[in-house]
């Protein structure tokens, strides 16, 4: 995956420009190539279902040449047999490699995310990437690390229906110049909050809700990235702040300046290929850490929540 | 540990530093094992102590400062030595 890319080609087609049904029937194809961010993905699928969130996710991606190298190719495909039939799966493959068993067919394009971040995970080690969301405003970036089910992918829908650009709700890409590449794919929300965002903020465009994996409490549900923040997937952000957040059902609103160096420790819990990289994620981080401001953040009320985000974005 | 008065502690084999100094903690980076360490500044000034060149217990609690016949401060130099033996950041 390269560390320079190029900007989005003015009035490239856009995968909205596409009929759904021509999109359907690319996808089914030989596939579709889509510029996210710095990566170029070919996704190939015959299921409907897949071709019709894609289009309504990534309607504002610019859509890639056919000849064009790709970064990754995920494919999603029916597999054969009767069980077909009575139990509808899918079967995701990367560069033509299956992984996990299949997968619920009702998934949808989840699974599309899903091998994404696979495949971010296990082919960008040339990058420093840390498991959290990061939205910015004002050219200056808010890294939101946190374990699962901690809430970061609700606060990025949030922060994104506030005004804040979506560079991504669950991966940080750092170049080498230390700044956060923008990789603004749909946010996929799990359990309560889907219907949580989808209350405050109903003019988000969301998938329909799907079941969710065993492990996830509740419905799943995609998030289209905003316009501007598609727009601005080739303008990187400069991280000024790191926010720990952390949902719990009546919390009370609670926020604690974190000193450097207990945040670089838990940065480095949730940097993916901390160990991997070695020196040089301990410098980049202590890099990033050393110019950033570190807050924890429990909250139960998203707009408490979203008011001290808007405080943070009017510091000096 | 009785009998570290008499020690001299060097770096473990294979162990190559690096460091972040945040008041009031330094973060330390073992490129050898890969291990990062959340270290409070006097620990962290005893084990630069001992990155520098191989010291005595008494060397030792001079670089933070401490009574080397005080007992609280040998009770405490004894228990980060033996925690950073246990890491297999110093040898002994």
């Amino acid at each position: 995956m390269a560390e320079l890319f190029p900007a989005p080609r003015r009035g490239a087609a856009r995968v909205g420009d596409l009929p759904e049904v021509e999109l359907a029937r690319r996808l089914a194809d030989s596939g579709v190539i889509v510029d996210i961010g710095p990566f170029s993905i070919r996704l190939t699928s015959p299921i409907l279902d897949v071709a019709r969130d894609f289009h309504r996710m990534y309607a504002d991606f610019p859509l890639g040449d056919d000849g064009q190298v790709v970064d990754v190719g995920i494919d999603l495909q029916r597999p054969w047999g009767l069980r077909r039939w009575w139990r509808p799966q899918m079967l995701i493959a990367i560069e033509g490699v299956r992984q996990f068993n299949p997968v619920e067919l009702a998934f949808g394009s989840a699974a599309f995310e899903w091998a994404f971040n696979m495949s971010l995970a296990a082919r960008t080690n040339q990058h420093l990437v840390v498991h959290a969301g990061v939205v910015e405003k004002g050219g200056r970036a808010v890294v939101l690390p946190a374990d699962p089910g901690a809430g970061k992918s609700t606060l990025s829908a949030a922060l994104m229906a506030s005004g804040w650009r979506l560079l991504s709700d669950e991966a940080v890409v750092f170049a080498q110049d230390d700044t956060v590449l923008s990789i603004p794919r749909p946010v996929m929300l799990k359990g309560p909050s889907t219907a949580m965002i989808r209350a405050r903020f109903p003019a988000l465009e969301m998938t329909v809700p799907r079941p969710a994996p065993p492990d996830t409490e509740g419905p799943l549900c995609l998030v289209r990235p905003s316009g501007n923040s598609v727009a601005a997937a080739a303008t990187p952000a400069r991280v000024r702040w790191v926010v720990f957040p952390r949902y719990r059902s009546g919390a009370a609103f609670a926020v604690q300046q974190l000193e450097r160096g207990p945040a670089f420790m838990r940065l480095a819990e949730h940097t993916i290929n901390y160990g991997v990289r070695g020196l040089s994620a301990f410098e980049q981080l202590g890099r990033v850490v050393g110019g950033a401001t570190c807050h924890t953040l429990e909250y139960s009320v998203l707009d408490e929540a979203l008011d001290f985000f808007e405080r943070l974005s009017r510091e000096a | 540990m009785e009998a570290s008065h008499a020690r001299v502690w060097r770096l473990a084999p294979g162990v190559s530093l690096s460091w972040h100094d945040w008041p009031p903690h330094v973060v330390v980076f073992d490129a050898g094992s890969g291990n990062t360490h959340l270290l409070e500044e006097p620990a962290a000034q005893v084990l630069r102590a001992i990155a520098a060149r191989p010291r005595s217990d008494a060397e030792l609690l001079g670089t933070v400062g401490a009574d080397a016949t005080d007992p609280a401060a040998q009770a405490w130099l004894t228990d980060l030595l033996q925690r950073f033996l246990a890491l297999t950041l110093v040898d002994g």
